[in-house]
């Protein structure tokens, strides 16, 4: 197990190499100079030529990086160019927002996806299966910022339960944490469906069957535990694909997470913010990408280098 | 002697790839997959009202009467009207064009791009193999809409860099899919048999590895078909897509947010329009998958 990880983190690395690469040619890849993209259109000469000098834009790419890595290293992700104030500090704050959205809704997915791909298995074949089976297509098909105005509608506009947006208090998280986990529930409904089916066709449930052993204990107890296996994988991934989604669906509900934050920036060319916010979401998405390989290996040990 | 040994390589044909189903049984196994009926019967009619959408959209899906905004559905205009009195249908039909135009143009660019770096990836193997896949996962360290909205903040906006944006975020899968195809079967008899009769490696990867990447390709091109219109009508939803007043069926929701609880119909339309295609879509690609490779089923 130990073997695995080391391999797993060892790997990792060229990819965060990668990653801060991309981050660091964000700001290279964009049209104009990149003194006046930090400085902003209303910078002198002379702010130019200071933020060139502090920022080393005169020096050699390669060189440039070095100093962009280590600036990181040290935890100076910039300054922003609105409001002024370290990038570092918004980022925390607004990273956390949308972690513990992602969080919430990827529980909600789990428990409406296994709840429904276990029915779903159960009466398989049935009305009961075919409904759960539509509803999941639809869930995995319906885009979610759709999906969030036609609630926003009916719980806010009409039925007024509740807020339509911003951050007061942990009725606000309601409506996005469900809008964030539909497609999650779908995709988590359908490959423990279809686990759940080939699982119950195995001897060893057929043996349970027959000993007498009750059917509750047999689907929950002895099929269920085996058949999250590969949904565990599925729920990882899930985790990251929501943490993208969130950035979406900040934006509808207007909640102060790195989506709002990072869509702001790009119309307001606040670069560092958006250079900074890719290279931390990224950064996380490749965490829980490892910790899921990690669980999955600790449940499965057939998998090993 | 080495005359002799070219004629007779020249005349022997490589073992034959393992017996595969004709293709009109397979078009037999698609006719009996339900869901993948109901899928090309929903992509058939998106494709020919995106196609005569000019012909049959009743007004111009730009110009609008201020007087007429926000009407709900009338005889006049059976989808109601917006926020500028553009008819809603005719802004529909359009949509499906531009739609259409960015899936096919983005799909298209993505095949071009990742079928040829997963072949040469997985064939020729060794140190092209590890830098490609190092930037491939480089590459899938950015969840995908974020990748795209990156893309997106570097290129700008409009109908051209979306197709490029989204093509961009797909071609990581299908590197890995040819790539896993390949790696699968260049010690495959056949292919082993064509490098010891001289094939060059071009010839090879063309004639006897490129079929056999065909199934899993058809399969993942429909299922991308539907993500990439989801990516899509985000980035428009977003601000960062198509930009009015071309009307396009993200965009068209994003106008719709600020109007939508005095008129809640300008919603209706684009989100039931983007949902039933890609439905349609992912049950084809279903389907596909089960005829072409039931390997792959459920998961």
């Amino acid at each position: 197990m130990g073997r695995y990880v080391t391999a797993r983190v060892l790997l990792l690395i060229p990819v965060l190499i990668g990653v801060s690469i991309a981050s660091f040619s964000l700001l290279h890849l964009i049209p104009g100079d990149p003194a006046v993209i930090l400085g902003g259109t209303q910078a002198t000469e002379e702010d130019l030529a200071g933020i060139r000098k502090e920022f080393g834009l005169n020096d050699p790419l390669p060189v440039q990086y070095v100093h962009y890595v280590s600036r990181i290293l040290h935890g100076d992700l910039g300054i922003s160019i609105r409001t002024r104030e370290p990038v570092g500090e918004a980022l925390v704050s607004h990273l956390t927002f949308t972690l513990r959205l992602t969080a919430v809704s990827t529980l909600i997915a789990m428990a409406v996806g296994i709840a429904a791909g276990v029915a779903a298995a159960q009466r398989h074949n049935s009305w009961v299966d075919s409904t759960l089976m539509v509803a999941s297509l639809t869930g995995i098909s319906m885009p979610s910022f759709w999906l969030g105005l036609l609630l926003l509608l009916i719980f806010s506009g009409t039925l007024r339960w509740l807020p339509a947006g911003g951050n007061s208090g942990w009725q606000a998280l309601i409506l996005p944490s469900v809008v964030l986990g539909t497609s999650g529930a779908a995709a988590i409904a359908r490959m423990t469906r279809g686990s759940m089916l080939e699982i119950t066709r195995q001897d060893y449930i057929r043996t349970l069957r027959a000993n007498g052993i009750p059917e509750f204990l047999v689907v929950y107890k002895h099929a269920l535990r085996n058949a999250l296996n590969p949904v565990l994988t599925t729920i990882g991934l899930q985790f990251g694909y929501l943490l993208g989604g969130a950035v979406v669906v900040e934006t509808i509900f207007s909640l102060p997470g790195m989506g709002q934050l990072l869509i702001n920036a790009i119309f307001s060319r606040d670069y560092p913010i958006v250079q900074s916010g890719m290279l931390l979401l990224s950064v996380t998405f490749v965490g829980v990408n490892l910790l899921t390989d990690v669980a999955y290996a600790l449940v499965n040990p057939r998998i090993r280098y | 002697m080495s005359t002799s040994t070219r004629v007779v390589g020249a005349s022997v044909e490589p073992a034959a790839s393992p017996p595969r189903p004709g293709r009109s049984e397979l078009f037999r196994r698609l006719r009996k997959n339900r869901g993948a009926m109901v899928g090309l019967g929903i992509i058939g009619v998106y494709v020919a009202l995106a196609l005569l959408s000019h012909v049959i959209a009743p007004y111009s899906p730009t110009a609008g009467t201020l007087d007429l905004r926000l009407q709900g559905p009338s005889r006049a205009h059976w989808l109601g009207t917006d926020e500028l009195g553009r008819d809603l249908l005719s802004r529909l039909l359009y949509g499906a064009g531009i739609s259409l135009e960015i899936q096919t143009t983005s799909v298209l660019l993505t095949l071009l791009v990742g079928v040829p770096w997963g072949l040469l990836s997985g064939y020729y193997g060794g140190w092209i193999d590890e830098v490609s896949m190092r930037v491939i996962d480089v590459m899938l360290a950015f969840p995908g809409i974020l990748l795209a909205i990156g893309v997106a903040a570097i290129i700008g906006g409009g109908l051209s860099n979306v197709v490029i944006a989204v093509a961009i975020v797909s071609v990581p899968e299908f590197v890995r899919l040819v790539r896993g195809v390949v790696l699968g079967m260049r010690k495959l008899e056949f292919v082993v048999a064509a490098r010891g009769i001289g094939e060059s490696a071009p010839a090879i990867m063309l004639r006897y590895i490129l079929p056999g990447t065909v199934a899993p390709i058809v399969v993942q091109t429909s299922i991308r078909m539907a993500t990439v219109l989801l990516f899509a009508a985000s980035l428009s939803f977003l601000g960062l897509g198509v930009q009015p007043p071309t009307p396009d069926w993200g965009a068209m929701l994003s106008n719709a947010r600020e109007y939508m609880f005095l008129a809640p119909h300008v919603t209706a339309a684009p989100g039931v329009a983007i949902t039933v295609v890609v439905i349609g879509f992912n049950l084809l690609g279903d389907g596909l998958r089960d005829v072409l490779d039931p390997r792959m089923r459920g998961s």
